[in-house]
């Protein structure tokens, strides 16, 4: 079992399924989606002060490569990408950290906010 | 190999091509299809302004992606509006057929020959405005 396999694999035991979506804006405002379900961990959550009295989350999310890969979904994750967790829709905001081992992507780091 | 939904439309890091200047699109090929039996074809055009028309060639290929071989060739024209195809690796085909390259005929489709890869060519004419986009999906079984 190569690394990329069993970090994969333990991101699907200990993890939970988690939605990434990528939108498309057309005409009229309509979005249309292109969604994918990986395996991944969320933790973190940083409650940001904003204006007034707001106060918006961060959390750290790590995904594994292996279900983009195999849906050709047109990764790496991005700016703006969505992301569904327990149910709820965040954002993925800054940058997003790709791990690799030689060529092959073993997992994603993303920061999102929302929900 | 996994079955399952994917992106057709797919070019580079959009997940739908959006449609401009008259052209020839080629999107990324979906590959690792070999165990595929059947797959559902879902075609949209979100249509902004312009144009004139957008002809997509849903593409196949039987010798590891060198040449392709079109499979259905769908019209859009200034409207939005949704095409939806099955195709089944097991129809038989018995009589011979002559592969074309984005030149099948308008509006057709021919079943029974699915390869291990698919993708779409997206052959516009008119320069479209207004953030026209094409999305396609497939679903392979």
């Amino acid at each position: 079992m190569s690394v990329a396999d069993s970090i994969s694999g333990a991101l699907t035991r200990f993890g939970r399924p988690m939605t990434l979506r990528r939108e498309t804006l057309a005409p009229g405002g309509v979005k249309i989606p292109l969604d994918v379900e990986v395996y991944g961990t969320a933790d973190g959550w940083v409650p940001k002060s904003l204006v007034g009295s707001l106060a918006q989350g961060e959390r750290m999310i790590v995904i594994s490569d292996r279900e983009i890969a195999d849906r050709q979904w047109p990764g790496p994750p991005q700016q703006n990408d969505r992301m569904q967790i327990d149910g709820r829709w965040v954002t993925v905001v800054g940058g997003v950290e790709s791990k690799y081992l030689g060529p092959t992507v073993l997992v994603h780091i993303l920061k999102v906010t929302g929900g | 190999m996994a079955l399952g939904q994917f992106g057709l439309s797919t070019n580079g890091s959009s997940s739908d091509l959006t449609v401009t200047a008259a052209g020839t699109t080629v999107c990324d090929a979906i590959t690792g299809l070999a165990a595929m039996l059947a797959c559902v074809v879902w075609l949209k055009l979100n249509y902004g302004s312009g144009g004139t028309n957008v002809k997509v060639y849903v593409q196949t290929s039987l010798d590891g992606g060198n040449t392709w071989v079109d499979i259905a060739c769908v019209v859009f024209a200034t409207a939005t509006e949704t095409a939806i195809l099955n195709f089944s690796a097991l129809t038989p085909k018995i009589s011979q057929v002559n592969p074309t390259d984005g030149s099948m005929t308008d509006d057709t489709a021919i079943d029974g020959i699915l390869g291990d890869r698919v993708r779409i060519k997206v052959v516009s004419t008119g320069t479209y405005a207004g953030s026209t986009v094409l999305s396609g999906r497939m679903v392979a079984r």
